[in-house]
This record gives C-alpha cells, structure tokens and sequence, in this order.
C-alpha cells in the first residue's frame, strides 16, 4: 500500500497534501468558534480530499516515460492546480470576495510572493491569516524540495552553474521513475524535520520575544519560506521589537546558502562556511549596502543637526542591515527602524536599491527567488577573468577545476538565465503597461513579482501600490510572472523545448 | 662496498660512473635492455636487466650482500617498494630512493619515511633540487653557478671576470692583504677550459671564470670587488610548468619581497594545473618559442628568464630569443652536458644540470665521515665537499698550515661553533669544526682519506 502511494504521480500527492492541510486551519477556527470559517475548511478539505484520492486510483498504473522530464511537468503543473484548490476554502470563508481573487492571493502565497489583496487591518479573520502563512510555508518547502530532488538532477535550478552541464538533461541514472519518485522521498524525510524543526525554534523563539501566537508563527513561517506574509503590517507594529528582528535576520541564512540545511546538492562541506561563494556575496551585499544606505541618511541628519543622537545612528544602521538582507532573499520584511531612520534624516526611501537587491535574489536551491547569489557571483567571476585577460590574452585561470568550470560554462549559463530574466521582465512590465498600469508602478509591480517578493511594491515605488487596486488582467499577468520567477524561466522553456515532448 | 643502482637512466648512469670510479662494485639494474648495456659498455659495472623491485631480479644484482641500494628509477612507486623489499626480503642497511610526486615529499607525511614503516634513509627530489639551484642562481645574477654552504652562512660563487674587473693582474697573496677583512677566498680557475686550484702567486686575467667561497654577509662586496654590480630581480618569466618551473615560482611567490613571475606553459592540462597551485602568478598557456607569448609575458621588461622545459634545445632557443627582445638575464635547464660549450657563444648567463645537482645530492648521502654536503662542479671536474671533522680525524688538532692536503685541494672556508671564518694557515683545526675543501676530482680520495675516521677510531 505504501509502496502504492509512493509512486502515484507527484502532482496528485501534492493535491492530497495541500487538501490534508485545510484540516489545520478548520480546526484553529474551530477553537475560535468562527464556525463558518471552519466549516468551509473543512468541506473544502475533504470534499477534495476526495476527489484526488478518485484521481489517484485512476493513475496509479501510469508510468511515465521519462520520470525526471514528468516530475518537471508537475512540479510545473502544481502552480497551476493547488492555488485553484486552496482558493476553494478562502473563497468560501470570506463572502465578500471573488474566487479570482482568492486565487490571486493563493496563488501569491504559494509562490512565496506574500503580495495580498486583503492588505486593510481586521480584513480577514485570523483563521485565514494562519492559512495564508501555512500556504507561504508549504509553498517555501516545495520550492526547496523540488529544487534539491527535481531541479537538480535536470541540472536547473541554479545547479547548472556548479555542474556547467546543458540545463534540462538529466543523467542516465535519474530517468526511472522509481528512482525519481525515491529521490524526493528520500530528500523530503531529509528536509522536512528540518524546516519544520527551524520554524518551531523561530515560532518558540519570537513568542519568547514576547510576540503574539499567530503573528510569531505567520512570521516563523515567512522567514523561512521567504514568503513575507503577515497577519499584521509586517515587523512594524510588532510587539517583539528588535530581538524580534534579530532573531529573523539570522533565520535568513538559510535563504542565503543551501549549505545551511541538510541534504542540500552539491556543496562541498569540507570548505569552511566564510569561504562560500553565496554566504560571502550576501556579506557583502549587505555590507555595502546598508553602509551606503546608512551614510545617506546620516548625511541627511547631519544637516537637521540631528547627527548626534546615538540611539537614532544605530537604529538608522540595523534598520538598514536588516532591510537589505531581507529584501536581499526576497523575503520582505521592513525593519521598523527602516521608516524610524527616514523619520531621522527626512530622506525618503530608496526604492530602486531594494529593487536591486531582489532582483540579485538569495542562494541557489534555497526558498528565495530572484537571480540568484550563485549565478551573480559566477557572472562576477567571470568578468574578473575578463578583465586578466584583456592584459594577458592567453593566461590560464587559477582556483581549481571547479571555479573554472563556473567561470566558464557556469557563467554562460547564467548569464542565459539573466537574459531570460530581462526579457521576462521586459515583457511582462509590457504587459501591465497594456493593461494601463502606468511604466514605474508596471516596473515595480513586475520585479515584485518575477522576483516573489511580494513587499516591494508597497516599499519600492514612490508611492504604496496596493494590489487591491489592479485590474483582473493585471492580476492575470502578475500570477503568471509569479511562476515564472518561483519555478524559474529555463526550468518552464526546458519543458516547453518541441523536441522535449516530440521524443 | 658494494652497491647496487636500480635505473640506469642519466642519474642512474651517472651515479654508477662516479661509484665505480672509486673502485666500489656496482650493479646496475634496469628493464631496458639498452640502457644496462650502454652502462656496462662505457663502465666498470655490473648490468641486470630486470625490473627493480622484483625480488628475483634484486637477488641475481648481488642484494643477499649489498651494502648500498640506490633507487633511482622513473617511478616513485618501483622506486619505494624496491627499498621496501631491500629492507625486509635482504636486509641492506642504506637505502637511497629518488622520489619526484609532490605528495610524497610532503613534510607533513615525513613520518611516512621511517624505518618501521618505509624504510628508506634517504628521500632524494630531483625536481626540488633544481628548482633550489634554479632560485640560487635568480638570487645571484651576475654569477654563472652558486650554492649555499655551512647551513646557508657562506656561498660559493662562480664569477666570470670582465676587462673592467678592477683585481686583475694582480697576485692573490696581494689581494688578500689588500682586502683583510672580506671572508672570501679564491679557490678554482678555470683559464682556457681548465680548471685548477690557484697558487698564493697566480694572477687573475680577464677571461677566467673563478670560483669564490665567501661570508654570506661579504657577498655585495665580494662581487662588487671583482666588478659586479648585485640588482634586484623584480620581474621573472618562467618558461615551462613543470614540477620545475612550478617548484620555483611558488617559492618567488612565497618570498615576501614582491617578485612579479610569469609562467609559460605549452600543455592546457599542465598550465591549468600550474595555475591553480599559484596565487599571484599570471600563468600563460602557448609555446614559449612564440614571440607573441613572450612579449605578453613581458619579456622585454622582464629583469630574467629562465627556461625549465623539458627539452634542452627548446630551452636554449627560448633563451636566446629572451636575451634578443631585451631581457638581460637567461638561465637554462640543460640535460645534455654536451651542450653546455654553447652557451658562451649563445650569450646565455647560467645553466642548471639537473642531473649534476640530483648527483651531487645522492653522492652527498654516500660519502663516508661526516660529509655534511657535497657539489660537483663542472662535468664532474672537482667537488667542493663540506664535512665535519671527527675527534679520530688526521685533522682534529692540528693548525691548517702542517696539514698535507693534496695539491689539487683548498679549504674554502672553516666554521666554528656557527662562525664562519676565512681560513688561515694559523687556525687550528678542532673536533666538531666544520671544514668545506675544494677538491679536484683526481685528489677527491686523499681530502676523503683526511676527513674518515682513522683505523684506530675502532
């Protein structure tokens, strides 16, 4: 029987999954006797619950030619499916909303995005929140999952910059779908204690902060997902204050490095931590940025002869630090020293280095989104080269066969995917430009999206944009810009390629 | 003694001349038929043809018996397990062994080498060896050959002398009073090809190449006496990757004064592989003979060259081509002594033999008394040998003046406790003395007659 389950298809264990989870929410509404919320949960659970285990029966003798390529296809197939599914019970608990709309929101938390139409305080009840954070969080760990059992023996994902291998060719081995079906076992009993373990700790750790029960576990489960999804306005109004904050910013680390959980691929251990391509990208990413960005306001409170205060200089400093890796692993949260330090200097916020920050993204194979630390560090090495053999045309780089293979295969590769992520954006702010969405709020709106940090559109721009104020086909092309940035453009073309689905 | 050489390759071949030279009985061993015959035709030398490390085969060179072993082969591996089987099948109690992988010679594996686990006394890397004399030889430019004696405190020099030298025609006993305070001492000249050892009389002539032993610390003055100015070598190309030309740019780069070294490397492979093990090093991938890849090396600007390829004629060709663009130094590996008259008329400045440098370090381990080192110079026309002299020692207690060394004989230097001292015929000769004579080869067996233990020491 286990054996059974094990090798249904994929698409239909993640539709029983997320069916199962509609139980946790049903029951949290339940003990806050809001009955409606929690009868929707649960007719919505198992009504689909159902209905999958129909479908299940129905597949269970397929066997897919080429297991790694079908894998590829569902985890593809997923964003398209579960959001519809999870809408369900969202639509049915709050009356006042279109199921379009609940699939937006949906669709945005399972991304890990965390852009929410229901952004007016007391909007929702708690229930809900607690299903937007778990989907954010289920959502995260999918993303982790595939990237490390899917992605990775196909060569996408960002581990097509280590190998230098032609994304989208799995080795002979990975083909069967046994094995397939084993490797995401296998790496899942490996993940999930882990990062439900991490969660717990962050959960136990911010309630000990002295933050509220639900808003610590939407937030424990945010920093770890990299979705930025709260129950409130984010760590503004939040009652941990800064051990809060702190304790969040070193729970970033694992959306910088893969090497921080276990079972990550292809990471060699043997090199300390201050010597990994990502950990020191992101050092210094946030280094140089919250130092600019620290100067900058400084300056400015130097000039209301405000300099002098102590206090305001290092909440000016941490509201920086912590912004910029937030925003640097496409999480989103805003420290609340981040506005305090505006309120100091009387600058605005600069938006544009946050759009560049999500844009560089967190580390490969990890929750975040974006282009990713590995590949931008393998572009840089590989100007750096570049720039040796403009003086020296034929010299031979150094550093071992791996940075060479980064430097060169590796690079190539990336500098593909950044290519495909220009033009991604290209088009999509097209797009909402053609939907009327004026070019700056497009922008914004499109790298909130391709990057799957929701946050930045409130942020980023001149003015808060509110999604709740976009237009159905906006909110169509941003969905689909979402996936595009979560599951990555190469994974979506290798899948689209004629001759993968000709042969 | 007897003395059995597994390899008779150049060093194998050179060492068993040397050995059998001094009336030792040698076999050489070696799977290629040619070569054992070649050793047995020009020497007087056993030949086994075989391979080394098989029992049987060492068993037929005579091992029951041997007092010496000497492995020398191509492999690291036949050369360990051939020790190991010297060791543990027939019980020879010195074992030599040429080892060239880097691994191997790890100090931190050094352990590896001890009786009860790889016996082998001696661990001889030709590689190392010639990258040192290749530093050596960067170190003093205006010199055709050095090495370092008595722990690095006094240096033998090989100067070629100009006709703007200041000291020529003039007497040496003159000059030493001249100059009584400079610890350097002339002890070969070689004046149209030969090499002598000179008289307190003889003068020196524009043309001689001497040879000098001095005080490390009288080095600038020594060489600024006989007319050459020392500059520093800041920029340094290096043609060929190879355990070499590796070797010796990773010790530029571990010097701290800032030298700039470039590396030029034929084999993608080789110079991918150069490249990872250096730091600050620009390794360049092409033909060294191509003169695009030389200028982009800098060799014009560049203060010397120096060519470490396997192949001796590439290596002069490279040199000379160094020297045409502008670079004022170049030194060479050559293989074949044969080929060293050339370097004169190519201009080239100095040359390493890399068999000569493995040569004089297995013969260093061979010698008997306290023969702390041992350099051959010239194709094997006389050795400086440095040793320590022994209580039962002719030496031990006598000034140097009523000591009768042979003719072809000059005690370079002398140190006592950790002072070097410029010999004198005053200075008394004591046990635990350090003394480095300049020898001759014809008078090489008398100096070692002086510095063995005597009869009586038993």
């Amino acid at each position: 029987m286990a054996g059974r389950i094990r090798n249904l298809p994929l698409l239909v264990i993640l539709m029983a999954v997320s069916a199962a989870a509609m139980y946790l929410p049903a029951a949290h509404a339940l003990v806050l006797r809001n009955h409606v919320v929690a009868r929707s949960f649960f007719y919505s659970g198992s009504i689909l619950l159902v209905l999958t285990a129909m479908i299940a029966i129905a597949t269970a003798n397929r066997q897919p030619r080429n297991a790694a390529r079908s894998q590829l296809a569902a985890l593809i197939g997923a964003y398209v499916v579960l959001p519809v599914m999870l809408a369900m019970p969202f639509a049915q608990a709050v009356a006042d909303t279109s199921f379009f709309n609940a699939w937006f929101e949906m669709l945005s938390c399972f991304t890990t995005t965390g852009a929410t139409l229901y952004d007016t305080p007391d909007r929702l009840p708690a229930s809900l929140h607690l299903w937007r954070a778990l989907v954010g969080w289920m959502g995260g760990f999918f993303a982790l999952l595939s990237a490390v059992a899917i992605l990775a023996p196909l060569n996408l994902g960002g581990i097509e910059v280590i190998s230098g291998h032609t994304p989208g060719r799995a080795a002979a081995a990975g083909r069967s779908a046994s094995e397939a079906s084993e490797r995401i076992r296998r790496y899942a009993l490996v993940l999930f204690p882990a990062y439900t373990g991490l969660t717990l700790a962050l959960w136990a750790l911010l309630l000990m902060a002295g933050e509220v029960g639900l808003v610590a576990l939407s937030h424990a489960m945010a920093t770890l997902s990299t979705s930025g999804i709260s129950p409130g306005g984010g760590l503004v109004g939040s009652s941990a204050g800064f051990t809060g904050e702190a304790l969040i910013f070193i729970f970033l680390i694992f959306a910088v490095t893969r090497r921080a959980l276990p079972g990550a691929v292809m990471v060699d251990r043997s090199a300390p931590v201050s010597q990994d391509p990502e950990f020191r990208m992101a050092l210094i990413f946030v280094g140089v940025v919250s130092l600019v960005l620290f100067v900058r306001h400084w300056i400015g409170a130097l000039e209301l002869a405000d300099g002098q205060d102590l206090p305001a200089f290092f909440r000016a400093l941490w509201g920086a630090a912590f912004t910029t890796l937030s925003f640097l692993t496409t999480t989103g949260f805003t420290s609340a020293d981040w506005s305090s330090a505006r309120i100091w200097s009387g600058l605005d916020t600069p938006g544009l280095i946050l759009l560049g920050l999500a844009m560089i993204g967190g580390g490969v194979a990890t929750t975040a989104g974006g282009v990713k630390l590995l590949r931008v560090y393998a572009l840089f090495r590989h100007g750096e080269r570049e720039m040796e053999r403009l003086i020296h045309p034929s010299s031979i780089g150094g550093s071992g066969q791996t940075a060479r293979r980064m430097r060169r295969e590796g690079a190539h590769l990336a500098w593909v995917f950044f290519i495909l992520f220009a033009l991604s954006i290209a088009i999509v702010s097209a797009a909402l430009a053609l939907t009327g969405i004026a070019f700056e709020p497009g922008l914004v709106l499109t790298i909130a999206a391709l990057t799957t940090t929701g946050p930045l559109a409130d942020v980023a721009a001149q003015a808060p944009i509110r999604f709740a104020e976009i237009g159905t086909m906006a909110k169509l092309i941003l969905g689909f810009a979402m996936v595009l940035g979560r599951v990555e453009t190469l994974a979506i073309l290798v899948l689209l390629v004629p001759d993968s689905w000709r042969r | 003694m007897k003395v059995i050489i597994c390899g008779a390759g150049q060093v194998g071949w050179q060492i068993a001349r040397h050995l059998a030279g001094e009336r030792n009985e040698v076999t050489v061993v070696d799977f290629n038929a040619d070569l054992v015959r070649r050793a047995t035709d020009t020497l007087d030398v056993k030949g086994i043809v075989g391979f080394a490390s098989y029992p049987d085969v060492l068993e037929r060179a005579g091992a029951r018996d041997a007092d010496m072993i000497i492995a020398a082969t191509h492999s690291d591996e036949v050369n360990m397990i051939t020790c190991q089987v010297a060791h543990s099948v027939f019980g020879i109690t010195r074992k030599i062994a040429r080892v060239r992988s880097q691994s191997y010679l790890d100090p931190a594996y050094a352990e590896l080498y001890r009786r009860d686990h790889l016996p082998i006394d001696a661990v001889i890397s030709p590689e190392r060896e010639v990258a040192e004399a290749a530093l050596q030889r960067l170190a003093a430019p205006a010199t055709f050959d050095t090495e370092s004696f008595m722990g690095g405190r006094a240096q033998l020099l090989g100067i070629a002398l100009d006709a703007d030298c200041p000291v020529l025609n003039t007497p040496l006993r003159q000059l030493n009073e001249l100059f009584s305070t400079l610890r350097a001492i002339v002890v070969g000249v070689r004046r149209g090809g030969r090499l002598f050892t000179p008289d307190p009389g003889d003068q020196l002539y524009s043309g001689d190449q001497i040879y000098v032993f001095a005080h490390n610390d009288d080095l600038d003055r020594c060489l600024e006496i006989f007319g050459k100015a020392k500059h520093k070598q800041e920029r340094v190309v290096i043609i060929g990757g190879g355990n070499v030309g590796l070797g010796v740019a990773r010790s530029l780069e571990a010097r701290t004064d800032r030298v700039r070294v470039k590396v030029i490397e034929k084999t993608r492979a080789r110079a991918e592989y150069a490249a990872d093990r250096l730091e600050r090093t620009v390794v360049l991938n092409g033909d060294g003979m191509d003169m695009d890849l030389l200028l982009e090396a800098g060799i014009d600007r560049a203060d010397a060259a120096l060519a470490v390829t396997d192949d001796d004629k590439t290596n002069l060709l490279v040199a000379v081509r160094a020297k045409s663009a502008g670079c004022p130094m170049a030194i060479v590996l050559v293989n074949d002594p044969t080929l060293v008259p050339l370097l004169a008329p190519l201009a080239i400045d100095a040359y390493i033999n890399p068999r000569a440098t493995t040569v004089s370090s297995i013969l260093r381990h061979i010698r008997h008394g306290r023969v702390r080192a041992i350099y051959s110079i010239g194709d094997a026309e006389a050795e400086v040998i440095e040793a320590q002299v022994l209580s039962s020692s002719p030496l031990a207690g006598r000034h140097i003046r009523e000591i009768e060394f042979p003719e072809g004989a000059l005690v370079g230097a002398v140190m006592k406790g950790d002072k070097v001292m410029k010999p004198t015929g005053e200075l008394r000769m004591e046990e635990g003395d350090v003394i480095a004579i300049f020898a001759m080869t014809k008078d090489v067996p008398e100096v070692e007659r002086l510095l063995q233990v005597t009869v009586d020491f038993f």
